[in-house]
């Protein structure tokens, strides 16, 4: 079943209220970590009266099941809200008065409910006509109490019965009567397992219009009894001992089960509207609405709506705002970093490099730093290593791999040797030396001479042509 | 004005900032390669003009030093090469001048040795190297002497620093 919040869900507090021949019989509901305790308040409690007065304190009620209904709806579409469209068509032809004189609201059953077909969707549709609810809320008005929320009464004592006494293990499919014994009158509820099937208002503990209701909603009306029901007791009535034993013997002989009575059984309608309108849960609903919606209520929808606005606005200028901030970043970095480039280039070169950027500033500085540099070059070259020691290393290498150089010519950039080798293979190390030095090595060699040695020459290739 | 169109009011604000948004989103975006990529062309710059920097900065530590020194005349050639080679005379010696930086001269020497040995040669550019105002070889061309193994004609061309007076 669909879990919906409460009617006053942004409540800690409110009181329910239960009309039991006219009189309220009211509690006050608590919300503590996601349960309600309920207190008993005198209808003369200074707190609640005043509470009443200044409207600081909210109220819950509900409409009896003879006031409003609840009933089950299908609509042949699987998704709720294109159901929804249907609802109130298929709602309409059930009434024997028009639509346009109830609120009403559509309470989605949930896809794996039991009873409902592949393709189809369930609701219970909850409704009231305008007139009953108006004339709900002067009886409440009349006696100082301006309720927020409207419940339906028998979607009320289910859902409080459920919660004050769950279906056990194994009786998910056994049946269940929530009676509540008014002081005028009665409200029969009916359920399976944890599924609300109808509530019906009718006269005090008629054991009579109870039995054909059982034997209507859950025989299907064929035949007598003979399920087994688990009898739940509630109502200012079930207090009255003789009243309960007298109606469960009258149906128990047909209906058998366990009989069991509420805790508290004269507050037990109050509980369940306060409970209700305070927690999130399943078949939440309120008939006070349409024209008749309560100020608070309207006025908290209002603000809802208007913090959600504002929650977009909020994120609307979150994102203008780290996107104007992201693009600022870039600006300042781009311009940091430019800025940089910029003075740098200008302290190398020695002046003012406008209007430039990239490579061509880079040639521009290079440009004015390499007449300079060139003059300066001697006093670096004082502390590199010397040409003499390559020279000295070429030696060797011409003394271990039986090389004889006819010419060698050396420069800091270039190098280009020539002579004699033993065999093809022995100028191999020397390539390999001047490789090593960040030379790019040319190497070519002749055919054997007539005393079988190999003529080869080692050019540098050019200027510059140092790797390192 | 009603609460009515506040809420409208904030909701339509909400929407156009929303949208403005998300087409500023969009916009950064799809900007990002190409920030990404100016970035990284002037960082490669920065690199590289700081390179130069390190560069210069190596070459004026190194006038540095030969400013230290207390004398800044290069010894004469002469009297290495006899200390190296006794006797020998350079057959070809070309002495040339021109002006480096601030009161600074590069002097370069062009030596031509005939029929030495390269080692006896090589000894000669070492002690001219290690002098406190040294001299550097700069380039060096050897032609070897096709009957004595070792010996041949050397080329030397040694360059050295000096203070104008």
């Amino acid at each position: 079943m669909t879990e919906t919040r409460g009617t006053i869900g942004w409540m800690g507090s409110c009181y329910g209220v239960d009309f039991q021949a006219g009189k309220p019989v009211v509690v006050r509901a608590e919300r503590t970590r996601g349960h309600v305790d309920c207190f008993p308040v005198s209808v003369n409690d200074p707190a609640f009266v005043e509470g009443m007065r200044s409207g600081k304190a909210l109220a819950a009620g509900s409409l009896t099941a003879g006031e409003s209904f609840a009933y089950w709806l299908e609509a042949p579409f699987p998704a709720f809200q294109k159901a929804l469209k249907v609802f109130p068509t298929l709602l309409d032809v059930q009434l024997p008065f028009p639509l346009e004189e109830c609120v009403y609201s559509f309470i989605g059953g949930g896809r794996d409910d039991e009873g409902s077909k592949a393709g189809t969707t369930q609701a219970i549709a909850v409704a009231a006509r305008i007139v009953d609810v108006q004339k709900k809320i002067e009886s409440f008005l009349a006696s100082g109490i301006d309720p927020v929320s409207l419940d339906q009464e028998g979607l009320a004592l289910w859902t409080q019965s459920l919660a004050e006494v769950p279906a056990g293990k194994g009786a998910e499919s056994s049946l269940r009567a929530v009676v509540y014994l008014g002081i005028e009158r009665s409200t029969l509820v009916i359920g399976r397992g944890g599924k609300f099937v109808s509530a019906h208002g009718m006269g005090r503990g008629n054991t009579a219009q109870i039995d054909r209701l059982l034997k209507t909603q859950l025989a299907g009306g064929q035949g007598g009894g003979g399920a087994a029901v688990q009898w739940m007791w509630a109502g200012p009535g079930a207090a009255d001992a003789t009243l309960l034993k007298k109606l469960e013997e009258s149906l128990q002989s047909r209906w058998p089960g366990p009989s069991t009575v509420h805790d508290e059984p004269e507050t037990f309608l109050a509980r369940a509207v306060a409970t209700r309108a305070l927690l999130p849960g399943p078949l939440r609903c309120n008939l006070r609405s349409g024209t008749l919606l309560h100020p608070v209520i309207a006025g908290r929808a209002e603000r809802e709506v208007a913090g959600t606005a504002l929650t977009y606005l909020v994120a609307g200028l979150l994102l203008c705002g780290v996107n104007l901030t992201w693009d600022l970043m870039v600006k300042h970095r781009e311009s940091v970093l430019d800025k940089e480039a910029g003075s740098l280039a200008d302290k190398l070169a020695g002046y003012h490099v406008a209007g430039a950027k990239g490579s061509i500033r880079l040639k521009i500085v290079n440009d004015a730093l390499n007449p300079r540099k060139e003059k300066m070059k001697p006093f670096m070259r004082s502390f590199e290593p010397s040409l003499a020691e390559t020279i000295g290393a070429m030696t060797d290498l011409a003394r271990k791999n039986d090389l004889n150089y006819e010419t060698l010519s050396i420069s800091r950039d270039k190098i280009n040797v020539s002579g004699t080798a033993g065999n093809w293979k022995k100028c191999e190390p020397l390539k390999d030396f001047l490789k090593q030095k960040g030379y790019t090595v040319k190497l070519e060699r002749k055919e054997s001479l007539a005393d079988e040695k190999v003529a080869f020459s080692i050019a540098t290739a050019g200027e510059g042509s140092k790797n390192e | 004005m009603n609460k009515n169109n506040t809420a409208r009011l904030l909701w339509l604000a909400a929407a156009v900032l929303l949208l403005i948004g998300l087409v500023m989103t969009v916009k950064n975006l799809r900007q990002s390669a190409g920030i990404s990529a100016r970035f990284s062309k002037t960082i490669a710059e920065l690199k590289t003009l700081r390179n130069m920097q390190e560069e210069m900065a190596r070459y004026e530590a190194a006038k540095q030093v030969m400013e230290k020194l207390s004398d800044k005349h290069p010894v004469p050639l002469n009297g290495i090469l006899q200390e190296a080679l006794p006797g020998s005379k350079s057959d070809d010696i070309r002495d040339s001048r021109k002006d480096a930086v601030e009161g600074w001269w590069i002097r370069q020497k062009e030596i031509s040795l005939n029929d030495v040995p390269v080692g006896k040669a090589m000894e000669f550019v070492q002690k001219a190297e290690s002098q406190k105002m040294p001299w550097c070889l700069v380039k060096c061309v050897i032609r070897a002497a096709p009957s004595v193994g070792g010996t041949g004609q050397v080329v030397l061309l040694m360059e050295a620093v000096e203070k104008a007076q």
